[in-house]
């Protein structure tokens, strides 16, 4: 009976032993299964990156001989009309002239620029005397109402206009987005720089006497004016789209027909004369 | 008695293996030295009372004491090494690898030995036999 109690005491021992061993066996095999798998996904990884860059490569392959299709086309198309340079070069002046009043160009100027900045000092000082009902921290920033009724005071005088480098145009849009400002869809931040080209000493003067300006300057608002004799706006560079807008004539006028009544303009005004 | 008893060891081996793959936790690559020192550590104490129990001199409480006070051991040069940037735990490898071979060949030479023992044994008992029609 000792003897027997003594032999299953060994086996006791020995099966712990063969326990630990198993468990830290497959726990061992467990870790260098998954660092096998981690450097499996940096492969994937690099596969998808690898397969990334094809396409990318691909793409600009294809938009290249894209690129070479349309100049190849456009030499043609000069070739055919290349005939008459005296009315590709009148067209080209006219396309210029036309993106000119279309605000598609940079434009350059005498005119004033107004840089609007929140009223950062004011909150400070607020913050630290008024107590915490009577502190309104939208009294110390710049709307977007603000920015419009600024606006509406000389805009009338101004042959361009730009915030922050966003041309106005007469689809333009001043927009409240959350905390920032939202011009042309393009988010801007303070200090907000207009820009107005114009006749200068106007500007300022309906600038001066605008209720905007009063309004801003009683509120402490840091509102700066330099009047300029050269800015330089930008040109609008957003999209154009007309999905309903038609011609209010009742026909379009087809390029020949646009030559002859051209004509006849010409000839009604030199009879007319 | 003994029979029943020998899947002991054998089955408790399955169960680690179970409770080490159920154990997902992820050891990290930088402990998977550890793991491993370990690992030779267990097997080197089972050989080594394996051997034991074939010398007749086994005791339990010598191995599993051998077994945790190896592997700390290992472990801490493994620790060190790592702090002053030499593999010391490539000692602790060697060691524990010389021990199971050696341990190993014990184990080969007393079955070897008990083999021939029970075969001559036998023969001469068959001899005897010869000799007892024989006469």
């Amino acid at each position: 009976m000792a003897k027997n109690s003594r032999i299953i005491k060994v086996y006791i021992s020995i099966s712990v032993i063969c326990l630990i061993l198993g468990a830290l066996l497959t726990m061992s095999i467990h870790a260098n299964n998954s660092s096998e798998t981690t450097a499996n996904t940096e492969q994937q990884k690099n596969a998808t990156l690898i397969e990334l860059i094809d396409n990318l490569e691909q793409e600009s392959a294809d938009l290249e001989t894209k690129v070479e299709e349309i100049r190849a086309y456009i030499a043609t198309a000069s070739e055919e009309h290349g005939t008459n340079p005296e009315m590709v070069a009148r067209l080209q002046k006219e396309l210029e002239i036309l993106k000119f009043l279309a605000d598609q160009t940079e434009v350059t100027g005498e005119g004033i620029a107004i840089t609007l900045d929140d009223n950062v000092a004011g909150a400070e000082a607020a913050k630290g005397t008024l107590s915490k009902e009577d502190y309104f921290p939208e009294n110390y920033i710049v709307h977007d109402s603000d920015l419009r009724y600024l606006l509406n005071g000389v805009a009338y005088l101004a042959e361009a206009i730009s915030i922050n480098n966003q041309r106005l145009v007469n689809t333009s849009d001043i927009r409240c987005v959350g905390t920032v400002i939202m011009v042309n869809s393009t988010r801007l931040a303070p200090p907000y720089e207009i820009k107005l080209i114009g006749p200068s000493n106007l500007l300022e003067a309906a600038l001066l006497a605008s209720d905007q300006y009063i309004y801003l300057k009683n509120k402490d608002m840091p509102l700066k004016i330099s009047k300029s004799e050269n800015l330089v706006l930008p040109a609008y560079t957003s999209t154009i789209s007309t999905t309903v807008l038609k011609s209010a004539e009742t026909h379009i006028p087809k390029t020949e027909n646009l030559q002859t009544t051209a004509d006849h303009k010409n000839t009604g005004t030199a009879s007319d004369q | 008695m003994k029979l029943k008893l020998i899947w002991m060891p054998l089955v408790c081996l399955i169960l680690g293996a179970l409770i080490g793959s159920i154990l997902t936790f992820s050891v990290p690559v930088l402990y998977a030295k550890y793991l491993s020192i370990a690992v030779l550590a267990a097997l080197d104490s089972l050989l080594g009372g394996i051997r034991a129990i074939l010398e007749h001199s086994f005791d339990g409480t010598i191995m599993l004491s051998g077994f945790f006070t190896n592997a700390l051991l290992a472990a801490a040069l493994a620790f060190l090494g790592d702090q002053i940037g030499v593999d010391l735990y490539l000692a602790a490898v060697f060691a524990f690898g010389l021990r199971l071979f050696n341990n190993l060949g014990y184990i080969r030479r007393y079955i070897v030995n008990n083999i021939r023992k029970n075969r001559i044994a036998k023969k001469q008992l068959k001899k005897q036999g010869l000799n007892d029609e024989i006469q």
